[in-house]
């Protein structure tokens, strides 16, 4: 199914005919999260906060990020 | 995350533009604000992919057995792992979104395997490993002692960044439902993996051993396995970076393209490469900006610590973000809230609440951060004032002039359609 242009305000690209457009339909909702993922890191970010969220937390952490997940 | 990821879900069926939170607060609030927050999400991102980048290198020279202290091998891996990546972004989407798959199922399977492996170690009580006990599922930890504040902030740090698969969403399938999805999956998947590696391997070593190591991931997996396991661990690492800086050049090109698009930014940042159908312009900038960057980080030890009080401020950046896109829900759905209870929890009082207690979070942490946190912070607020006043006055953007936005409620909608 075709989709209507995503709303645009008049920039540079639209005053001097039509400009190229990043391409539609490209990639799917599972790439999609792999790509919103690796932007959070996860081994990385794991590598540098388990000793000090165990720590801070005092092995309550698990919980916390449990939280985090849902509250905010 | 997940009421702020389902205020991104609403906004982005209103409006699914690259710039996303730039335009969301910008047409829905007030413009300025809307460059600021646009700002914010640029110096995020850059600081957030410059971070993974410079720690690159002792992952990869740990795998292969060399000094992970030696400055050019790390200048150099920093430089290959920035410039491949940059290629692959100007490359495509497509050829992008393919390479982070890859990686991504490596990376997770590593992960996740040795958290369920470190999980059942402990509780097979193996020497060394720290007992689970009913402090272990508690926010305040064992005996009550745990900072239930500093640990919300390092997990706010931790999830920071699964916003990015909404910044692709002119280029994704359904656009306007499909993003919100994804950020909604992200979300919880991280917090499935977060939890279970925190819960896995906070245990397989004694806390002495795990506070004094100055790699805790590389540690644990060598108590586990012994030096084969440490290095698979390096190798997750190490893809795990160079995912990051891979989906950091994307992610950041776009936010840049969807803000040059409206000249507040300069107009060649916002143009699309026709041979490739990406923003190559933007995302030679941001790639290039990351490798210098990384240059300046290893080779002017003078400058380090500077650069550390912006990392540690990250996660504050990316809070800020959050809290303004979250408000831009309410004020555009705002005819919204009162038409239905469901309405009045799910675009009132729960963003409401995530982003009090996000701006709560903020405000503790900078009432008791290095005075030279807080200044970095009022540095990237400043720069952004900066910035906007070019933006506003010498690239004259029209964006400054946008009328704002909003909903028109179920009872417009339903006056409309049956006036139809």
């Amino acid at each position: 199914m075709s989709e209507p242009p995503a709303t645009t305000l008049s920039g540079p690209g639209t005053a001097s005919g039509p400009p190229a457009q990043l391409e539609p339909n490209a990639i799917g909702v599972t790439q999609d999260t792999i790509i919103g993922m690796a932007s959070s890191a996860p081994a990385a970010v794991v590598a540098l906060t388990l000793a000090s969220l165990a720590a801070t937390a005092n092995y309550g952490g698990g919980v916390i990020l449990l939280i985090s997940a849902i509250s905010c | 995350m997940l009421i702020i990821a389902n205020a991104y879900r609403r906004l982005n069926m209103w409006s699914a533009n690259a710039g996303a939170s730039f335009e969301w607060v910008g047409r829905a609030i007030n413009p300025y604000l809307g460059f600021l927050t646009g700002w914010l999400m640029i110096v995020g991102f850059i600081v957030g992919t410059l971070s993974g980048v410079v720690v690159l290198g002792p992952s990869v020279l740990a795998v292969a057995g060399s000094s992970a202290t030696s400055t050019w091998p790390n200048v150099g891996i920093a430089t290959a792992v920035g410039l491949v990546m940059l290629v692959i972004a100007v490359v495509g989407i497509r050829i992008t979104a393919r390479v982070q798959v890859v990686m991504a199922l490596v990376e997770y399977l590593i992960l996740v395997g040795m958290s369920i492996w470190g999980l059942v170690y402990v509780l097979g009580h193996h020497a060394g490993s720290y007992p689970v006990t009913s402090g272990w599922f508690s926010p305040s930890g064992i005996g009550g002692q745990g900072s239930i504040v500093g640990g919300f902030l390092l997990a706010v740090f931790a999830y920071s960044g699964w916003d990015g698969g909404v910044y692709v969403n002119e280029e994704v399938r359904e656009r306007r439902t499909n993003p919100g999805r994804a950020v909604l999956i992200a979300v919880a998947l991280l917090a499935v993996i977060y939890t279970l590696a925190q819960v896995g391997l906070q245990g397989v070593i004694s806390p002495k051993n795990l506070a004094n190591s100055g790699a805790p991931l590389i540690s644990i997996a060598a108590a586990l396995g012994g030096a084969g396991w440490s290095k698979v661990m390096a190798l997750s690492i190490a893809l795990s970076v160079v995912a990051t800086t891979g989906a950091g050049i994307v992610v950041g090109a776009r936010i840049i393209f969807g803000m040059a698009r409206y000249r507040a930014l300069p107009a060649v940042l916002g143009t699309v490469n026709r041979r490739f159908a990406t923003p190559a312009a933007a995302s030679i900038l941001f790639g290039l900006l990351v490798v210098a960057l990384a240059w300046v980080y290893l080779l002017a030890t003078s400058v380090q610590n500077t650069f550390n009080d912006v990392v540690d401020i990250t996660g504050l950046v990316f809070a800020l973000f959050y809290v303004l896109t979250g408000l831009a829900a309410i004020v555009y759905y705002r005819r919204r809230i009162f038409s239905s209870p469901w309405d009045a929890v799910v675009l009132g009082a729960a963003p409401i609440g995530s982003a009090a207690f996000l701006v709560w979070m903020v405000v503790k942490y900078l009432m008791t951060a290095p005075a030279s946190q807080v200044w970095s912070m009022i540095g990237i607020i400043v720069s952004g004032l900066v910035m906007m006043a070019v933006s506003r006055f010498w690239l004259k953007s029209p964006f400054f002039g946008v009328q704002r936005e909003s909903d028109p409620g179920r009872a417009a909608r339903t006056a409309e359609n049956t006036a139809i």
